[in-house]
């Protein structure tokens, strides 16, 4: 076998069987995907109602008050046109349009139906009708009163599991590149593993570059199994733009790396690098649009929001992973996440050390 | 010396390191000859460790050269490495791999054979085949330090360095490594070891740099090093009831000292055998009772001690 792939097998082996390395590499963010996931994730236990044409008649001005005090329902109000537009966005279950009587009806209701998320439409439908027969009888004391018709709109479906799947890949990307490479990596030059590489003839740039190549096909593993097991428990919605998401998925693994070696160059042993990794990443997941969208953060962290290349992988996924955008719709967050692995690299050649220190 | 080979495998010229105002290694000359077990003794922080990473191309000299196995260490030092094998001080190997894939990974890195029959061969070398398995953080350190000798075998080198291969081990262990040690020689190959054990570099060395303070004091067989000292040698006898008189003892031939100490006697001899005979004569004629008999030569200590002012010791 030649040097490089072997010191790549034997990468991978030492990964796959270090059960800590596992679970921070997959467990943790696992188990923030099924905790948000089955919390927020399909839960959305409030109909989201649109109404139209409520002013045709007293009748539906009626009907959509009494709606809005309904519990189990949040209702919106707007014309047609809005309406239409938010259930195909996936921001509202069901559209009712009121609309003038055509022929001896006291009104007649249209009804629009997110057919993308058939469990739910269902649901919603049959609450609409069922609060429409009920008004007729309580508003107008007698049935059939109001001409209904159902129409199926294929609008988008969106989930909190959908903003958050993004975020999730960003965050194991940021443990793989960051925390995984920088303990790895010092604690091989504490234990004089750098230096026994040294006395061979092996090169230390494709010492390193296999770590890397490693690394790179981990966190490319690590946003497939997130992506799969999303896909199967919550029914995630994603596009099919996978080349960009690919591409997005390597830049970030890249990024994330230069950041690791950077820590790798300066910390002075496991244990250092080790606390360096906490205090960059924690403050990164929260403040890089992982949980929540920072776009409503207070005007003082948003120069550190912008600064972050987290926020700028989460910020490219979604844009292709959800909204099915390609590379030249995120190619800012491409030259970010490029930018920094490119000042990162540099740095990291410039203060490389053998050993931990010169004895 | 206690081989026939002359050429010199090694030549180090006026290696010089310095940290700071501290001249760690200090023009330091040596040769190593073909096939012989070649010690560097001396207490800790003597420069034993740095002088062998000069020669090894691990560390650059302030000053000086050093070629090995005919390449030139500072502008060949790949074809250095390549011909050479190292154990390094303190090699903790990488985790989560097993004792063969280690063997295994090492060939592979030297560009060597890394096929199983090879790592079998190795671990079977160093008495390691039921633990190919083994994750090598299980290992005892006498074990570990045996991998390590294996994976210092991997690209069948010319020239072995081993960096204290013997610290910490039991004595059983110590006499297990020194036997491997003596195979490897046995296969040809030239070995350069460092150690602050005494009686070490006494039974295992052919020739032995002695250092300390980053400069070596002497240079030479075990024997002609001792030798050199024209020490005295020591016989301590235990008589029962009667005690010879020192006149009588004095009389003995080589002797050139005698102490009473109640019923013992310690005498300092220049000609063991000679003086030896004559006490056992002795004994033997006037009908002494000899309780207990000890001889000692001087040894490294003593040749150390003689050349430092000082005791080697931890």
């Amino acid at each position: 076998m030649t040097s490089f792939r072997a010191m790549t097998l034997a990468n991978f082996k030492m990964i796959v069987r270090n059960r800590t390395a596992l679970f921070f590499l997959l467990g943790f963010p696992l188990i923030f995907m099924l905790l948000f996931g089955y919390l927020f994730g399909t839960g959305e236990t409030r109909l989201s109602i649109g109404i139209s044409g409520e002013d045709v008649s007293p009748l539906a001005g009626a009907i959509a008050d009494q709606m809005e005090q309904t519990d189990g329902f949040t209702v919106y109000r707007g014309d047609l046109e809005s309406e239409l537009a938010a259930i195909e966005d996936g921001d509202r279950t069901v559209v009712l349009a009121f609309s003038e009587p055509d022929g001896d009806h006291a009104l007649d209701a249209q009804i629009y139906v997110n057919q993308a998320n058939p469990q739910f439409a269902q649901i919603g439908l049959n609450a609409v009708e069922q609060f429409l027969l009920q008004s007729e009888l309580e508003i107008a004391g007698q049935p059939r009163m109001i001409q209904t018709d159902v129409a199926n709109i294929e609008g988008d479906e969106f989930q909190f599991i959908d903003f958050f799947l993004p975020g999730v890949i960003g965050i194991s990307l940021m443990v793989n590149g960051i925390q995984s490479l920088s303990t790895t990596f010092v604690s091989f030059r504490e234990k004089g593993i750098l230096r026994r590489i040294k006395a061979t003839p092996f090169p230390l740039w494709q010492f390193i570059l296999s770590r890397i190549s490693t690394q790179v096909v981990i966190a490319v593993a690590q946003t497939v199994i997130l992506v799969a097991i999303a896909l199967v428990l919550f029914d995630v919605n994603i596009s099919d733009s996978y080349f960009s998401a690919l591409v997005l998925v390597v830049l970030g693994a890249f990024a994330f790396l230069g950041i690791g070696f950077v820590i790798s160059a300066f910390a002075s042993n496991t244990d250092v690098a080790d606390s360096a990794g906490t205090i960059i990443t924690i403050p990164m997941m929260f403040l890089s649009g992982v949980f929540f969208p920072v776009d409503d953060a207070p005007a003082v962290l948003q120069p550190i929001i912008q600064l972050l290349p987290l926020t700028y992988l989460v910020e490219g996924l979604r844009n292709v992973l959800i909204d099915g955008g390609t590379l030249a719709d995120t190619w800012l967050e491409i030259g970010v996440l490029a930018l920094t692995a490119a000042i990162g690299f540099l740095i990291s050649v410039r203060f490389f050390r053998w050993e931990s220190r010169e004895a | 010396m206690t081989t026939q080979a002359t050429r010199a495998v090694i030549t180090a010229e006026g290696l010089t390191k310095r940290y700071g105002s501290l001249r760690a290694v200090d023009d330091v000359n040596l040769h190593v000859y073909e096939s012989e077990i070649f010690g560097i003794l001396g207490p800790n922080g003597a420069g034993k460790t740095t002088t062998l990473e000069m020669i090894e191309g691990l560390r650059h000299p302030d000053a000086g050269t050093a070629s090995v196995a005919g390449f030139d260490v500072a502008s060949q030092v790949d074809q250095v490495k390549s011909r050479i094998g190292i154990q390094l001080q303190t090699t903790s190997l990488f985790d989560h791999l097993t004792v063969a894939e280690l063997v295994g990974l090492f060939a592979s890195l030297y560009g060597a054979d890394d096929s199983s029959a090879t790592v079998r061969r190795l671990l079977g070398l160093v008495s390691l085949q039921e633990k190919s398995d083994d994750q090598a953080d299980t290992l005892s350190g006498g074990q570990k330090q045996r991998l390590s000798i294996a994976l210092s075998l991997v690209n069948d080198p010319e020239i072995v360095f081993l960096d204290e291969p013997t610290t910490g081990l039991d004595p059983q262990a110590r006499r297990n490594l020194w036997d491997l040690i003596r195979d490897i020689r046995a296969d040809g190959k030239t070995i350069v070891l460092t150690t602050h054990y005494m009686e070490e570099a006494e039974v295992l060395c052919d020739r032995i740099a002695v250092m300390d303070h980053g400069r070596i004091i002497l240079c030479d067989t075990p024997e002609r090093l001792i030798a050199g000292l024209n020490g005295a040698s020591t016989i301590s006898a235990t008589f029962g009831d009667t005690v010879p008189e020192p006149a009588a003892l004095s009389e003995l031939a080589g002797v050139q000292d005698v102490q009473l100490d109640g019923s013992r006697v310690t005498l300092q001899t220049d000609d063991m055998r000679r003086s030896m005979a004559g006490l056992l004569d002795l004994a033997e004629a006037r009908t002494l009772e000899l309780d207990k008999l000890t001889t000692s030569r001087p040894t490294l200590e003593d040749v150390f001690l003689h050349y430092t002012g000082r005791a080697l010791r931890e």
